[in-house]
């Protein structure tokens, strides 16, 4: 009798996957924007670089989240000098494409001329940085979800059967994925945290000093070239707090000095 | 605002398409390699193809070529006559050998016709290391050279006189000749080849040109075309001459191969194919006892120099030495002068740039080299003079040209220490320094640029990120749902089986009344239904059967839960009531079961209240 709800319970579970496979299912990018990315594509072949930026950056504003429109937004900002913009959009091909060789060779590249990242400064940002050249955040988000459900799944399946051999089987298995699920919550965590509070940031202004204080004069003693990458903390008004890249010490700049990659 | 964009999109797309289309299809340059993936042994063969939809395809800007050694280049022209217009296209071969091992890069070639610049995609080779160690030449040549070995090899002796080699028409009112103005050139000397096309009537199709090979040639130009009248054994001729300017790579006996015209079928004639007989020259190897610093240049020369500034203070660290070498011969394989050994400069980068065109039946031009110089030493810094030595086919000897010395002022504290680099704006990138991402395609050399990824056709856009999406929340609640939904059914179970009397006291009311309800409303008999619900509510209420109690017992026990001997009266006459009318037949009436009805509901609601507490 106490059992008579799991139908329904499945069934909304059944629908919310439904839904989110409808809502995040990539879809097929519009026959326009791809003719306008191999026009750009063409620009870019021919070294017409300031107007495939231009086309690049149309199709990147109007929503197109892509890791190729990414990738070659990226080389081609690269090409023309515009460093922070070439790191920002080659951290958000990354974000979406983990082990795309490509994009993770030209980061280095560019790593090598704007120099390290900030240290990890909290278990979160550890785990983050431990996972995020394997898996994405969507993968991470996935999986959690997915290990969660099979562990609910088993120990509801581990309590309506009757004792025996194959429940014992079940019971042992729920454990072991109870395991994963632990790690998987874990890990999803530590990614989410640190996208909603300490999101990844490139600088795309020419160069920046930081202030104490938001507004505050600058003593010019740290300077911030475009492209260094630093962890954004805190938004207050019109700046943003940041943590430095070496020192790990913290500062505030502009809000429009950064964009926010994670 | 959905629909906006894609409208705006549509026509953006609409608007580009013309661009796309020639992109794709319509691109009047193209470029090819035989292979992407060789060894350090082998030659690559590039070939590009240049069409021009009237008139004669102009040059190809060939970049610089990073990691390749040009062995030697080739060309060939597909011609078509149309009303006396001359359209068709120009096939480069370029022979080159790579000397770096990995992926080497052929960048865009590109092309200006009508306004417009074309360029090819650029192209990925393979290199690997083969068993020779080749090194870059010293003084890489331009775009064109000479021959492969390969094809070298199949140049065999043959006489050495030429002369006009004639393939008509059955009629001979139209034929075709190919000659050259000199049949023994040295090496590197100017040769004109002249193909000739003669007709005493107008042609009936539009007639195709295939020139020749031209192995063992430099041959970096596409023919010039002249109109003329003629008269051949009194006969009148229009004359269509092409010229190619041809510069020997090799000394020995060479064969140009046979130009051919072919002349579509008609109506009712069969195409017409007519074929130059080959020609041959002998080519004389360039004097022995060469000076020092020959480095192949043969023609007739002059030199010239000049600097961008006289003085070097803070405001720049670097003077620009332009070295401008005019005349005629082949000026894109002209070898840059080395700039001579020197304490007082280093020389940070070298780059030429040629200016040459066929004027008059002569090859002549100018080539600039400029070298970004910066200052070791302080003062009145003197510039070395500049050499150039080259071979003169005509006065056939060897002259050496040199600059004349500048002096330049560089202020105390701006020279630099040799490994330095110069900072200023003008000056070109270092070769120790990182290559900085250039800020400006120069006009004709493009970057390598790293791959783009390709637009296929099923390209996808990503949604946003799964934390973004609401249903991804609730499905993690939904698990916790069931757990949290399945702790309070156990527990409520517990709770129940551990209070049942309570719980059937409590709901004994509740009950009583919706079994009245449900005897009304089925007309049930109202004295049976009266007294089963009463017995029922009792029974919910002592818990514990109450019909087969006397009436005694009954009272004793409901004296026990504390209901007053009035109402327990009137439960005794209620039942025996109901009783009586279950029994007593039909004279008890309707009524009066209504009325027994309408009395329990009173006693339930009575009773419940004396039970309450």
């Amino acid at each position: 009798m106490r059992r008579f709800w799991y139908p329904f319970l499945l069934l909304a579970a059944a629908a919310l996957i439904g839904v989110l496979a409808l809502a995040g299912w990539p879809v097929p990018v519009a026959a326009a924007d791809v003719q306008t990315l191999r026009v750009a594509n063409e620009l870019y072949a021919r070294a017409e670089l300031d107007d495939a930026i231009r086309l690049y950056q149309q199709l990147a504003d109007s929503g197109v989240r892509n890791i190729e429109l990414y990738y070659n937004l990226g080389i081609a900002y690269n090409a023309v000098g515009e460093v922070g913009q070439a790191m920002r959009y080659l951290r958000l091909a990354e974000a979406l494409a983990p082990r795309d060789r490509d994009v993770l060779a030209q980061i280095a590249a560019l790593r090598a001329e704007t120099g390290a990242r900030p240290p990890a400064r909290d278990i979160p940002q550890r785990l983050d940085r431990a996972l995020e050249w394997i898996v994405s955040i969507d993968e991470t988000s996935g999986l959690a979800l997915g290990v969660w459900l099979l562990f609910a799944l088993l120990v509801f399946a581990v309590s309506a059967l009757r004792p025996g051999f194959f429940r014992s089987l079940l019971r042992a298995v729920s454990i072991l994925v109870a395991v994963f699920a632990l790690v998987g919550i874990l890990a999803f965590g530590a990614r989410v945290y640190v996208r909603l509070l300490e999101p990844a940031g490139v600088i795309i202004a020419a160069s920046v000093s930081p202030s104490t204080e938001p507004g505050a004069a600058t003593e010019g003693r740290v300077n911030l070239r475009a492209g260094a990458e630093v962890a954004v903390l805190e938004r207050r008004d019109d700046y943003v707090q940041i943590l430095l890249p070496g020192s790990g010490n913290v500062g505030w700049v502009p809000a429009d000095a950064v964009a926010v990659v994670g | 605002m959905k629909r906006t964009l894609s409208l705006v999109l549509a026509l953006l797309a609409l608007a580009l398409m013309p661009a796309v289309l020639r992109a794709q299809s319509g691109n009047p340059i193209t470029a090819s390699v035989d292979t992407t993936a060789l060894t350090t042994d082998d030659v690559l063969t590039l070939r590009v193809a240049v069409a021009a939809s009237s008139g004669t395809p102009p040059q190809p800007i060939m970049p610089a070529l990073d990691g390749f050694n040009l062995v030697s280049t080739s060309m060939s022209t597909n011609m078509t006559f149309i009303n006396n217009v001359v359209t068709g296209e120009v096939i480069y071969i370029y022979f080159l050998q790579p000397y770096q091992t990995g992926t080497l890069a052929i960048p865009s070639i590109s092309v200006f016709i009508d306004g417009q610049t074309h360029a090819t995609m650029p192209l990925l080779v393979q290199v690997t290391q083969g068993s020779t160690i080749p090194t870059a030449q010293a003084a890489p040549l331009p775009p064109p050279t000479d021959t492969p070995p390969a094809q070298a090899q199949r140049l065999q002796p043959a006489a050495t006189a030429s002369g006009p080699a004639q393939t008509s028409t059955a009629d001979g009112r139209v034929f075709v000749e190919a000659v050259v103005d000199n049949p023994r050139p040295y090496v590197g000397q100017q040769v004109l080849y002249k193909f000739r096309l003669y007709q005493a009537e107008m042609l009936g199709g539009q007639p195709s040109y295939h020139g020749p090979s031209f192995t063992g040639f430099w041959n970096n130009q596409q023919p010039s075309q002249e109109e003329y009248m003629a008269t051949v054994n009194n006969e009148r001729y229009r004359v269509t001459e092409l010229t190619n300017v041809l510069f020997p790579t090799a000394s020995g006996d060479v064969t140009i191969d046979p130009a051919e015209l072919r002349i579509p079928a008609g109506f009712v004639e069969p195409e017409i194919r007519l074929e130059t007989a080959p020609v041959e020259l002998s080519v004389k190897p360039l004097p022995p006892n060469a000076p020092a610093g020959f480095d192949g240049a043969v023609g007739q020369y002059t030199i010239s120099v000049r600097t961008d500034t006289s003085m070097i203070d803070g405001s720049n660290d670097s003077v620009t030495l332009q070295v401008t070498i005019s005349g005629a011969g082949n000026m894109e394989a002209l070898p840059d002068p080395a700039f001579p050994e020197n304490s007082d400069w280093r020389v940070y980068d070298t780059n030429s740039t040629t200016d040459a065109e066929f004027l008059n039946g002569v090859y002549r031009g100018s080539r600039m080299v400029e070298y970004t110089l910066v200052p070791t030493a302080e003062g009145q810094v003197t510039i070395p003079p500049v050499s150039l030595v080259y071979f003169d086919p005509l006065a056939e000897t060897y002259n050496t040209i040199t600059t004349d010395p500048m002096t330049v002022s560089v202020a105390s504290g701006a020279a630099q220490a040799p490994a330095q680099a110069p900072t200023r704006a003008t000056a070109a990138p270092t070769q120790a320094a990182p290559t900085p991402v250039p800020t400006q395609v120069e006009p004709g050399v493009l970057p390598a640029l790293p791959e783009p990824k390709p637009a296929a056709d099923g390209l996808v856009s990503l949604p946003r990120p799964l934390i973004q999406e609401p249903a991804f929340w609730l499905l993690w609640l939904v698990p916790l749902v069931a757990f949290i939904g399945e702790l309070v059914i156990r527990r409520r179970e517990r709770y129940l089986s551990a209070n049942e009397e309570m719980i059937r006291s409590s709901r004994a009311l509740r009950r009583a009344r919706q079994a009245l309800a449900q005897a009304r409303r089925k007309r049930e008999d109202p004295h049976g239904a009266a007294a089963r619900v009463l017995n029922g509510y009792l029974s919910d209420k002592v818990n514990r059967p109450v019909v087969g109690l006397t009436r005694s017992a009954l009272t004793q026990v409901l004296l026990m839960r504390g209901i007053t001997p009035q109402l327990i009266e009137r439960v005794e006459t209620c039942l025996s009531a109901s009783e009586a009318g279950r029994y007593g037949g039909p004279s008890r009436g309707e009524d009066n079961g209504r009325a027994v009805l309408n009395e329990t509901e009173r006693l339930l609601k009575e009773l419940d209240r004396e039970f309450a507490p």
